[in-house]
C-alpha cells in the first residue's frame, strides 16, 4: 500500500507493515528529548511510578531555556536534572558548556535521523523534520515512553506542499514559511502532517528546511517533514554513529490537501502581535516603533539567521534607544558565528550577544516592560510572551529583525542594503 | 467503559481558537496558586466567578490551540469541568486532556447544537449525546484503541501504574 513518509515512519516505530491516517496505533519513539524546564511536566509524575527509566540511551536532557541558571528555582532544576540522569544512566545530557536549545541540538548532534520517531516536550519538536524525521511535541504524555517504552499515536493525514522558484533578494526562508501557513491555515493544518517537497526545498540548506518545519506548528501541525535528500544523509551521518534507514514518500501516496507555490514573487511578511498567523506585508507595519529586537530561537538562531543580521549591521549602529539580544541556537552555531566575525560583527554594532539559549523567545533575559514593543525571529507572540502583558510582540526574518533595530522602526532590509 | 463516563451539566460556550494562553497564562505552569479560579478568566469573567462543578464547555475550532503546556488541562479541571466538547481540538491539547482524565469529545459544529447554559448529557465513551434543554441527539468522536485505554484507567498515570505493576520483575 502506498504510504507518506511520515506514515512510513509510524509504522516502522509501531512494528506494523502499514498504517492509514486515523488510525491509533502504539509505537517506540527512537529519542525523547527534555529540556530544563521540561522537569515539572514529567521528573516528579515519572519518578512517583518508582521504576528505571527504559532504554535511556534514547533520553537526551538538553539545558536551554535558563542556561545557565538565573535564579534558585532554575538552578535547583538543573541540580535535579543531574541527579535523575546520573540515577537512570541518561548520559546524554546538554549541561551549561555543551547547552543549545533542543531541537538545534537534536538535528547538530544526530539525534534526530532520516526515517526514525522523535518525541520532544518543547512544543516546535517539529523543526526536526528538516532531516526526514517524524519529531513530534509531547508533555506529561512523554512518562509512557520513560516508563514503559512506548506511546500512543494517531496517524495525521498528510498535507503536500510543493515548492519551486528562488528566493528574491532581501527575502528568507521565515519569509516563505510565514507566506505558507498562513494561506494553509490552522483549519486545514491542525492535527496534520505537513510534507514539503519540490526544486526549492530540495536545494534548501538545513537551516532553512529547519525554520519551514518549525513554522508548520504555527497551524498546529502534528509535525513539518521533508525527504531527506544525499546532503542531508551525509550531514547526519558524520554526525552520529547510530545507524539509520531514511524513508521516502511513495510516488502515490495519498494527501488530504496538495498545494504549490512559486517562492519568487513571495515579499517580506511580519506576523502583528498576538497570533503568529496574524500576517501583514512590512509595508502595513513599516515605521512601527521599536524597543527591542530579538534575534534567536529555534525558528531564527541559526548561523544562516546571523550570517543575515550581521549583513545588515556590519560596520553600523543600531538605532538609539534601541536594544537588540542576540542569542546563537546552540554552542556549535555559537562558535561558527565567532569564527566568521559574525558575533564581532553584531557586537560593534551595539548588539548584545549572548550565550546558546532559547534567550528572549520565551521570556528569559530580554523581558519586555508595559507598552514596549520588540520585533523578534523568535517563535511565539501571544500576550505576554516576552514579559509584560501590555508588550507587543512583531515576527519576522533576522533581516528584517535587523534593519529594524536599525532604523529604531521596523523597516525593509531590502531599503537598508541597497 | 460507558455509562462511568457518561456526563450531564451545564454548558459554557467559548468560541473558536481558544488559546491555551487564554486557558490559562503561562506563569501558573510555574505557579499552580489559583490556577482553577483565573481559567477563561480574560474570556469570560462570569465563567471565572461562578460556582460550575460538574459542568461541561463546549467550544468551537482548535480548542486549547499554542503551546503545547499542559498546565491549561489541570485549570480546567481545577475550575471543575468535567469534560469538553469541541468542534476541534488543538492536537496537543486533546493529548494532554487524555493524560490527565479531562473528557474530551470531538463534534464538527456542536455550537450550532449545544448553547450557553444549556443541559447537556455527553457519554464520553461512546460520543453519544442529548441536548436535554432542546431534546435533541448530537454525535462526536471520541478516543480510541490505547487511547481509550488511558481514558478508561482514569488517565496516564493510573494507566502506567498499572502496566507497571503487570510487569514481570
Amino acid at each position: 500500500m502506498p504510504m507518506t513518509i511520515s506514515e512510513k515512519i509510524l509504522a516502522r516505530a509501531a512494528g506494523l507493515e502499514s498504517v492509514v491516517p486515523g488510525q491509533y496505533i502504539t509505537a517506540r519513539a527512537d529519542t525523547a528529548i527534555i529540556c530544563d524546564l521540561g522537569w515539572p511536566s514529567v521528573g516528579p509524575l515519572f519518578e512517583s511510578l518508582g521504576v528505571p527509566v527504559v532504554e535511556p540511551d534514547r533520553v537526551i536532557v538538553t539545558f536551554d531555556h535558563t542556561a545557565p541558571a538565573e535564579n534558585e528555582y532554575n538552578a535547583q532544576l538543573h541540580k535535579t536534572w543531574r541527579e535523575f540522569c546520573a540515577k537512570h544512566g541518561i548520559t546524554r545530557i546538554h549541561d551549561i558548556g555543551d547547552q543549545g536549545i533542543s531541537h538545534v541540538l537534536s538535528v547538530q548532534k544526530g539525534y534526530a535521523r532520516p526515517g526514525t520517531l522523535q518525541i520532544n516536550v518543547d512544543t516546535h519538536a517539529n523543526t526536526c523534520g528538516a532531516v526526514g524525521c517524524f519529531a513530534i511535541a509531547m508533555g506529561t504524555d512523554m512518562i509512557s515512553d520513560l516508563a514503559v517504552g512506548w506511546n500512543w499515536y494517531q496517524v495525521p493525514e498528510s498535507i503536500l506542499v510543493h515548492l519551486e522558484g528562488d528566493l528574491a533578494p532581501g527575502v528568507t526562508m521565515r519569509d516563505v514559511a510565514q507566506h505558507i501557513m498562513s494561506d494553509l491555515g490552522q483549519d486545514l493544518g491542525s492535527g496534520r502532517a505537513i510534507e514539503f517537497v519540490g526544486p526549492f526545498v530540495e536545494q534548501a540548506t538545513l537551516p532553512q528546511l529547519m525554520t519551514l518545519c518549525n513554522w508548520s506548528r504555527k497551524v498546529q501541525a502534528v509535525v513539518g517533514i521533508v525527504n531527506p535528500s544525499e546532503a542531508t544523509l551525509a550531514y547526519v551521518r558524520e554526525r552520529t554513529e547510530v545507524p539509520f534507514e531514511p524513508l521516502y514518500s511513495d510516488p502515490d501516496a495519498r494527501y488530504i490537501e496538495r498545494r504549490s507555490y512559486d517562492v519568487s514573487a513571495m515579499e517580506p511578511l511580519v506576523a502583528a502581535p498576538g497570533d503568529p498567523l496574524a500576517t501583514r506585508s512590512l509595508a502595513q507595519v513599516a515605521g512601527t516603533v521599536i524597543h527591542q529586537a530579538f534575534l534567536g530561537s529555534c525558528a531564527g538562531g541559526s548561523i544562516e539567521d546571523f550570517r543575515a543580521a550581521a549583513s545588515v549591521l556590519r560596520g553600523k549602529r543600531i538605532h538609539e534607544g534601541v536594544r537588540m539580544i542576540a542569542s546563537p541556537g546552540s554552542q556549535e552555531t555559537w562558535r561558527l558565528a565567532e569564527s566568521e566575525g559574525l558575533l564581532r560583527d553584531l557586537s560593534d554594532a551595539g548588539v548584545l550577544v549572548t550565550g546558546s539559549t532559547c534567550g528572549a523567545c520565551y521570556g528569559g533575559a530580554g523581558v519586555l516592560a508595559g507598552d514596549e514593543v520588540c520585533i523578534s525571529t523568535s517563535t511565539e507572540n501571544f500576550q505576554g510572551r516576552m514579559g509584560s502583558m501590555t508588550s507587543s510582540i512583531y515576527l519576522g526574518s533576522a533581516l528584517t529583525v535587523a534593519a529594524s533595530a536599525l532604523e529604531g522602526r521596523i523597516a525593509d532590509a531590502r531599503s537598508v542594503l541597497r | 467503559m460507558s455509562a462511568v463516563f457518561e456526563r450531564s451539566g451545564r454548558v459554557w460556550t467559548f468560541g473558536d481558537e481558544v488559546s491555551i494562553e487564554y486557558i490559562s497564562p503561562l506563569r501558573y505552569m510555574f505557579n499552580p496558586d489559583g490556577r482553577g479560579q483565573n481559567c477563561l478568566k480574560y474570556l469570560d469573567p462570569v465563567f471565572a466567578a461562578a460556582q460550575k462543578q460538574g459542568d461541561l464547555i463546549v467550544a468551537g475550532t482548535q480548542f486549547g490551540q499554542g503551546p503545547g503546556h499542559d498546565h491549561a488541562i489541570l485549570a480546567i479541571r481545577e475550575a471543575g469541568i468535567e469534560g469538553v466538547v469541541a468542534a476541534s481540538f488543538a492536537p496537543q491539547f486533546f493529548r494532554h486532556a487524555i493524560v490527565h482524565g479531562l473528557l474530551v469529545a470531538e463534534c464538527p459544529g456542536v455550537l450550532d447544537l449545544v448553547g450557553a447554559g444549556e443541559q447537556l448529557t455527553m457519554d464520553f465513551a461512546t460520543g453519544r449525546g442529548r441536548n436535554q434543554s432542546r431534546g435533541t441527539e448530537l454525535r462526536a468522536r471520541v478516543p480510541e484503541g490505547p487511547a481509550a485505554q488511558i481514558i478508561e484507567a482514569g488517565g496516564l498515570m493510573p494507566f502506567l501504574r498499572a502496566q507497571v505493576a503487570a510487569q514481570p520483575g
